[in-house]
């Protein structure tokens, strides 16, 4: 009971707290941009500028070729602006590209220069064979100007037939991965739902040693560990209610929310207590930063490790924010391994536990008049 | 000297006084040297992640040693990975990238993919396997690149841009975090009861914040490779940009009774400016004007037209005017707030 | 050098007054005290004269320059110590002052003299941060004086000191005021304002009671008695005698001649007794 009178007192103070809602309402936001911003499929679409300088039979067959690639089947009709000039075009919409079909070179030179898109003008040379001309900005990389540089052998004679032989063996064609949209949930609730828990708990802490409120609670017969615990309780709520806000608009019921909610609760346990500890070790917020911030960043390191799948070295293995990360996915895959996530959340919890009984030690022993 | 020159020498000598005092304090808090160094940090992050994205054709994997010639070809069109063997490269291909491998299949070559590449991606590998087979070429005389010249490719001048606008929220957070410092020691009383005047005293915070955000945009563009644009065109954007952030401060600051009220809130500035950004670069031009309510859009297409050497006075000065306009408009609403704030402790 | 006349101050914008209809005159080379309860009025009326409140009402000049319309040079000629201390904890106490004395611009004092004249030498170089509560009081103190102030707004001078620290402040501020300084000091202690005053206010709910010097006020409020104890024939006596009927006075000299003189007070009323005999409340 002591407990739970504790916890309505703590959230109670904590909802008279700007920061509170903030955590509450970045939640939202960060939301409405996975929803609005990231797409289910990333697909980098390239703009181009084309202009066939060709007879018309062989323009007319290279225009029905990307008719063909069109998404709807059909071109539009617009007009392109640069400068004061406008030059009509062709849009052709395919999956990879958007494709602008001009009526002269100036046009593509112009344009290519203005709109910073890849322009490209087919036509023939004396000899009658395809020339392609490509204006570039600048800063393409050697290797693609390498291989714009020999595409034009791509349509040599029996080519086709060698690329159309070459085997490619699937690996994993049935896999369902998370489309990328679902991909970026794993580390946002980890991190601005439970780890930023560790934060957050730092700061509650340093705002009651200011007013001394923890002195005042060693000398009653509540426990600092009470105290501390029902402060971790309201961090604890205020991660699962934001976890959830980015986690149920994206997912819908179709994953495992005891299991969200247990990962939750236990990493944001664990982060808390973190926060407590770092906190027990100085006197303000501004002395303690230092510390938080580069504990922040370290558990941060698998996040890159993460979005970048070739590296993926031994100590980012071991950052507890790592599994937590991986654990959060392995909830939200399909078929995704229960155990692994059963495995983490117990081995959090108890190294949660560890360090509170740690911080709690350290609270009671420097307690001061100051 | 008459007493003109006399009063304004006073002020200047006041103004350095508690800006000299401001640099003193923020160089011994931890706080305010990672909110100092960090645009630092950042753009040399840029210059570190950019050739990175710009290096994308296509990513695949080798065993290593197994075919060098054919890997040092593949290595002229993709970005290649050299692995220990063909586990090791199935294993790779099997992460989420689209990495495709390529390993010796008996007397031919196999293409490995995990089944959610694009398929140009696989075309593009098979190409490359076949041109190899076919004589290695290197180049084509049908083929003629033309360039404009431009080193700088356009992810990198967005990120400069987002730096830029993210220096001047930076500035407002100094502020900010000053006189919070200010308010804890209860020293706004004393500097009351000196000649100061409440707008020095105002103009003397401020200019921690916009020599900050001045000093660190410049250092920011000589270090991502912008030394080059009009500084003295950007130089009217970068202050109009603090001034805001720099109100903004105040107010965070004044109301504000802790370090994480005021990071809380300068979190809450980070929303219009990413916004904006988000909005300008993804959002088609007819719903640009939902977008008009926010200072850092005209900023960032200010910073945009100069980044790419484009700017003419005439439009930047429209933008810097609009900003101007917004940034009065915040002002008469913020004022009265700040002014009270200021009064006695 | 100050000059109040009819001052009106509300927080609250109508008719309850913070301070009210309150009027008086300090002139130069004066230690004048304001002396009352908390919540009195005394901190809204030294406010208001160091402007950091505005004038609400009233006609209040400040060494020659009038609130309503202050001029930032006025400060050049003013010092203020707050009750609580007001300094940079992330500055040491020798940068807080040199931070300080460039605010003004007439000649000041340097800081390490008056960092070791309130007894903190030695500790010039540490933050403040790091310093008790008397000894951040102390440098607020020290900082105080470092315009050369004309006229010195002192605001409980001695809170929070031990007694040699703030036997040594009240030093520094006669020393000062023996200079020609002028001090206007508000306070609750009955006991600094008994020692440093020439003369004191009492206000009570924002309305002065009375102004007069301490001893006028002891000797129109004291009884004109003296009690003496003597030893005679070896056994301790007690007599209060008046000081002013013949009959007890020629007593007095009789005992004064014959006798060993153990103790003898006369019966001053003490400042806290007027205070509550005249306005029916204590000072605490």
């Amino acid at each position: 009971m002591k407990l739970l009178s504790s916890f309505v007192k703590e959230l109670t103070l904590a909802t008279r707290s700007f920061y509170f809602y903030i955590e509450i309402l970045f939640a939202v936001v960060l939301l409405a941009v996975v929803l609005f911003a990231i797409p289910e499929q990333i697909r980098v679409v390239q703009t181009q500028v084309l202009y066939l300088d060709l007879p018309q039979p062989a323009a007319d067959s290279l225009t029905a070729d990307l008719l063909a690639e069109d998404l709807d089947g059909r071109w539009e009709e617009t007009v392109l602006e640069s400068g004061d000039d406008r030059f009509d075009a062709r849009l052709f919409e395919t999956e990879t590209a958007r494709v602008y079909l001009v009526n002269s070179a100036e046009a593509v030179r112009d344009l290519a220069d203005t709109k910073r898109d890849i322009g490209m003008v087919l036509s023939l040379d004396a000899a009658g064979q395809l020339h392609y001309t490509y204006y570039l900005q600048g800063y393409e990389s050697q290797r693609l100007q390498n291989l714009l540089s020999v595409i034009p052998a791509a349509s040599l004679a029996g080519m086709a037939e060698k690329i159309a032989g070459m085997t490619v063996e699937q690996l994993a064609p049935d896999q369902v991965l998370l489309n990328d949209r679902e991909n970026v949930i794993p580390t946002l609730i980890a991190f601005n739902s439970s780890f930023m828990g560790m934060f957050i708990m730092a700061a509650y802490i340093f705002l009651d040693k200011k007013e001394g409120v923890i002195n005042a609670y060693a000398v009653t017969a509540s426990s600092v560990a009470r105290y501390m615990l029902s402060k971790i309780l309201v961090v604890l709520l205020t991660a699962t209610v934001s976890g959830l806000i980015v986690t149920v608009p994206v997912f819908g019921f179709q994953i495992n929310y005891g299991l969200v909610l247990l990962l939750l609760l236990v990493s944001g346990f664990f982060a808390s207590v973190l926060g407590l500890l770092i906190a027990s070790f100085y006197a303000d917020i501004t002395k303690a930063f230092g510390t938080v911030f580069v504990v922040l960043i370290l558990l941060m390191l698998p996040v890159i490790a993460y979005y970048s799948p070739g590296w993926n070295p031994w100590w980012i293995r071991i950052i507890p924010s790592d599994l937590v990360i991986w654990s959060f996915r392995e909830i939200l895959v399909e078929n995704g391994k229960t155990g692994v996530v059963l495995l983490v959340s117990a081995g959090l919890l108890a190294a949660g536990c560890a360090l509170f009984v740690l911080a709690d030690h350290r609270y009671r022993r420097t307690l001061s008049v100051s | 000297m008459n007493v003109f020159t006399k009063e304004v020498t006073a002020v200047f000598k006041r103004l350095w006084a508690i800006f000299a005092r401001d640099m003193k304090v923020g160089t011994r808090d931890f706080i305010t040297l990672l909110v100092l160094l960090f645009p630092l940090v950042f753009a040399f992050g840029i210059n570190l992640i950019t050739p990175g994205i710009n290096d994308t054709t296509v990513n695949v994997a080798m065993v290593a040693g197994e075919d060098p010639e054919r890997a040092a070809y593949f290595d002229r069109f993709a970005h290649l990975t050299l692995l220990a063997d063909r586990q090791a490269v199935a294993d790779r291909v099997m992460q989420r990238d689209s990495l495709l491998g390529v390993v010796r299949d008996g007397s031919g070559l196999l293409v490995l993919a995990q089944g959610n590449e694009p398929e140009e991606s696989v075309e593009l590998v098979k190409l490359i396997a076949v041109l190899y087979d076919a004589g290695a070429p290197t180049g084509s005389d049908q083929t003629e690149l033309e360039s404009f010249g431009r080193t700088i490719p356009p992810l990198k001048q967005i990120m400069v841009n987002a730096l830029l606008l993210f220096i001047s929220v930076l500035a407002g957070m100094l502020i900010a975090l000053n006189i919070i410092e200010e308010k804890t020691d209860k020293t706004i009383s004393a500097i009351h009861v000196t000649p100061v005047s409440r707008l020095v005293f105002i103009l003397g915070k401020s200019l921690t914040g916009a020599v900050f955000a001045v000093l660190m945009s410049l250092i920011g563009l000589m270090v991502t490779g912008f030394g080059q644009v009009n500084l003295l065109q950007m130089l009217p954007v970068i202050l109009a940009i603090t001034l805001l952030s720099i109100m903004i401060g105040f107010i965070q600051g004044i109301n504000g009774d802790d370090v994480m009220e005021a990071a809380g809130s300068v979190k809450l500035m980070f929303l219009p400016l990413a916004g904006s950004i988000v909005g300008y670069e993804l959002l088609a031009e007819k719903w640009h004007p939902f977008l008009y309510w926010s200072p850092f859009y005209w900023a960032y297409r200010a910073n945009e037209m100069i980044l790419s050497q484009d700017g003419n006075w005439a439009q930047l000065l429209l933008f810097v005017g609009v900003i101007a306009l917004l940034c009065a408009i915040v002002f008469a609403i913020l004022a009265p707030r700040i002014q009270k704030g200021l009064q006695a402790q | 050098m100050i000059h109040v006349s009819r001052l009106y101050h509300s927080y609250t914008q109508d008719e309850r007054y913070a301070v009210k209809d309150v009027s008086f005159e300090v002139p130069k080379g004066e230690v004048f005290g304001f002396l009352g309860p908390s919540g009195a009025g005394k901190s809204t009326t030294q406010g208001i004269l160091t402007g950091l409140l505005k004038l609400q009402k009233g006609d209040v000049t400040v060494a020659g320059y009038p609130v309503k319309s202050m001029k930032n040079e006025m400060f050049n000629r003013i010092g203020v110590s707050f009750e609580q201390s007001n300094v940079y904890s992330k500055l040491t106490a020798r940068e807080n002052l040199a931070f300080y004395r460039q605010l003004f611009d007439v000649t000041t004092r340097d800081p390490l003299e008056l960092i070791r004249l309130v007894g903190l030498g030695g500790k010039e170089n540490l933050k403040v941060g790091t310093f008790s509560k008397g000894m951040k009081h102390r440098l607020t103190f020290a900082r105080s004086m470092i315009n050369n102030p004309e006229l010195w707004f002192l605001d409980e001078p001695t809170t929070g000191l031990d007694p040699a620290i703030a036997a040594n402040i009240k030093d520094i501020i006669k020393e000062q005021n023996d200079k020609g300084t002028t001090v206007f000091l508000t306070t609750h202690n009955m006991y600094i304002a008994d020692e440093l005053c020439d003369r004191v206010a009492f206000i009570v709910d924002g309305e002065i009671k009375l102004i007069d010097s301490p001893k006028n006020l002891k000797l129109q409020y004291g009884e004109k008695v003296v009690t003496v104890e003597f030893l005679a024939d070896g056994v301790l006596h007690s007599e209060t005698l008046s000081t002013i009927q013949d009959q007890d006075k020629a007593r007095l000299q009789a005992i004064l001649g014959t006798c060993e003189i153990v103790t003898m007070h006369t019966k001053e009323a003490t400042l806290e007794e007027i205070f509550i005999t005249v306005t029916g409340r204590g000072l605490t």
